[in-house]
């Protein structure tokens, strides 16, 4: 049980280097990530655009190869790219992605979407194809009759259903889901979340869930990373994520929360004072010119240290957890 | 509903319908609100609802396919569905102006973000000169807080962040001073950090400006931050308006409640029991009140008996004939079997 079913060990992640047209080599866009997710269990991995999510969820597609480090499935090492794979590799990682206009082909009918990796990883045909089909539909609350349907004649969230479906239809033991429901109404993003943990309880699936909003995964997250500019800065449970000490930049995505309260810290909050366009330098901690708390000289300069604040939580920062502590005030209450 | 003196703008029984497939389709049906000096009205709704038609329809603009069926939107004095394109022209951009959900579609791509301002500022007679134009450009890129306006004007907007993009946008809105801004979705596209910022921007405009706003978006989260009143819309019709703070402490439309309990919270957990269930379906909107098929509380007359707007305790105004059974409780969700259709 405390097996780890994908390890992500220690990967810097690097795009382009020296070419024709660039001189110096490339920066690392991820630097020292190590994550896991154990078997039926949330793992969500949060961050803004940049900060590298969807290039570690990459890398675990075997999308793109680490330039250091590794990454393990069941205890194998499968940092190799995607064509290098097993047929049976594929099958148990699957993916959802932000947008399922362009993740479903808009000139295949539902049950073809649905059929294809039933036909490509259980050989399945006619009526046992049609029959899995139809359990899938059911299984994401949507009619049998949609099978003839195109993806253009449903609705946004019901094509996310379908994106869900075909993920299920290769009885994958993780799903990594990229910004799944952002790109959804407020309304249509519960009924997603709560398809997603009625599919957990029922499947025993582990998710790598990725986004950009604390929000969105505090009730069904089992383990939050919070990640900036490509380095991990905090990871721990829900519980400890929600609760002070706050990484100052976990802070920062607390208050930033739109809560459907008038009296929410969201516009008594102050933004970051300095918002310099130099990018920090490569070895310090990339949040320096938006943190409240920088430590001018050592911030900018040196990697943040990890600092052990119990089993399950962790945070990378110079200010000792203590002192944050006493500096911060509760943002949920 | 007590009407102000002299609203910015008031839009009275204004219906609007897009031709699909050969016939006239009703989008927009019977809306009437009106937005105050100085005053940021909320619109929500999910998608389909009809409240972008409606943002629209504050410019005069309309869809090709589209056609006004009814109705007045009165602005400084004048009926802005009655006026001819040159007056419209100059008014748009101007004295209304509109920040709409992707910035980085409202930006031309092969321009200098700096002098697509100062294009503006001359087409609307603003700034005389070149001169003056970059002068005042500067002025407006330091107000929305982008870093360095000098070198920002020289910018292409590909070489700008998302949020950094809304702000030359909101800079474009503000250029000439307007009295009314449109906001649809506007950080909708942006990471959470970002859109606290723009939202913290706009509040900061708003104080100093004293202009009015109307804000669309599907998230009440956002509209609880920024927002003096709200306006729900469904299927086209309003639901219920109230006072921002007064919406989120006492919801009285069952579709208020559920909109409010999707809002990703980080203080408790989802009420599973208030979530919203099925989809707006256009094409299955039953004669009566249109959010019945998917109301907990609907009973059979629901599904035939229209609702319409009206004063449900001040200041409250809802399209429900059930809002006092439901807040008091005498009727809840168990009783009623109908609304599973």
């Amino acid at each position: 049980m405390t097996e780890a079913l994908l390890e992500v060990d220690n990967i810097d992640i690097t795009y382009g280097g020296r070419s024709l047209f660039r001189r110096r080599p490339a920066l690392p866009t991820v630097q020292g990530a190590s994550l896991s997710v154990r078997r039926s269990e949330t793992v969500a991995l949060v961050g803004e655009s940049g900060s590298g999510k969807t290039t570690i969820a990459r890398v675990v597609a075997g999308l793109h190869r680490p330039s250091r480090g590794h990454v393990r499935f069941e205890g194998v090492d499968i940092t190799n790219l995607v064509g290098d794979r097993s047929r049976s590799l594929h099958r148990q990682i699957q993916y959802v992605f932000q947008n399922p206009d362009a993740s479903l082909n808009p000139r295949r009918r539902v049950s073809q979407i649905l059929g294809r990796p039933l036909e490509h990883f259980f050989e399945m045909r006619g009526a046992d194809r049609a029959r899995r089909v139809e359990e899938l539909l059911a299984a994401v609350h949507l009619p049998p009759g949609y099978a003839s349907r195109f993806p253009t004649q449903l609705s946004g969230g019901e094509r996310q259903r379908v994106a869900i479906a075909r993920a299920l239809a290769a009885k994958p033991k993780l799903i990594v889901c990229d910004e799944v429901v952002s790109a959804l109404d407020v309304s249509v993003q519960a009924n997603i979340l709560t398809l997603l943990a009625e599919v957990q309880a029922s499947e025993g699936i582990a998710y790598l869930f990725i986004t950009h909003d604390l929000a969105v995964v505090r009730w069904i997250a089992h383990h939050v990373y919070v990640l900036y500019l490509g380095r991990i800065l905090e990871g721990g449970t829900p519980a400890e994520i929600f609760a002070p000490p706050y990484q100052p930049y976990t802070a920062m995505l607390l208050e930033s929360v739109p809560e459907p309260d008038p009296s929410g810290p969201l516009l008594r909050a102050e933004d970051p004072t300095t918002e310099s366009s130099v990018p920090p330098q490569p070895e310090g901690c990339p949040f320096t010119p938006r943190c409240p708390h920088r430590l001018d000289q050592i911030c900018e300069r040196e990697p943040p240290p990890h600092q052990r604040l119990g089993d399950t939580h962790e945070i990378w920062c110079q200010i000792p957890a203590g002192e944050l502590a006493r500096r911060q005030s509760v943002v949920v209450s | 509903m007590t009407n102000s003196p002299s609203p910015v703008v008031a839009v009275t029984n204004l219906s609007v319908d897009y031709h699909e497939r050969r016939r006239w389709v009703n989008v927009v049906k019977n809306v009437s609100f009106w937005i105050e000096p100085g005053e940021t009205l909320g619109l929500a709704g999910e998608s389909g609802s009809g409240k972008t038609t409606t943002a629209y329809s504050l410019f005069a603009y309309r869809r090709p396919g589209s056609r006004i069926q009814s109705g007045t939107v009165e602005f400084e004095g004048e009926d802005l569905l009655a006026l001819d394109e040159g007056r419209l022209r100059r008014l748009r951009g101007s004295r209304i102006s509109m920040v709409p959900q992707n910035p980085s579609s409202s930006l031309t791509p092969s321009m200098r973000v700096g002098h697509q301002v100062v294009e503006v500022l001359e087409a609307h007679g603003v700034a005389s000169n070149k001169r003056e134009g970059e002068t005042r450009t500067f002025e407006l890129f330091d107000e929305v807080g982008l870093p360095q306006p000098r070198a920002m004007f020289q910018r292409y907007p590909h070489q700008l962040s998302g949020g950094q993009q809304q702000r030359v946008v909101i800079a474009l809105a503000l250029a000439c001073r307007p009295t009314l801004l449109v906001l649809d979705e506007p950080t909708t596209a942006l990471d959470v950090t970002t859109q606290a910022r723009i939202l913290r921007l706009l509040a900061r405009l708003r104080e100093e400006h004293g202009m009015a706003m109307l804000y669309v978006t599907h998230n009440l989260g956002v509209l609880a931050q920024i927002c003096d009143r709200v306006a729900v819309m469904y299927a086209g019709e309003l639901v219920e308006t109230a006072p921002t703070a007064e919406l989120f402490a006492h919801p009285r439309h069952p579709y208020t409640r559920g909109l409010i309990a999707a809002v990703p919270r980080l203080k408790e957990p989802p009420g599973a029991e208030v979530q919203l269930r099925g989809l707006l379906r256009r094409d299955e909107l039953p004669p009566g009140c249109r959010f019945a098929p998917r109301c907990d509380f609907a009973d059979p007359k629901c599904f035939t008996l229209p609702q319409k707007l009206t004063p449900a305790g001040d200041p409250y105004a809802v399209a429900c004939w059930l809002w006092e059974d439901i807040a008091s409780g005498r009727r809840t969700v168990a009783e009623s079997s109908a609304g599973a259709a």
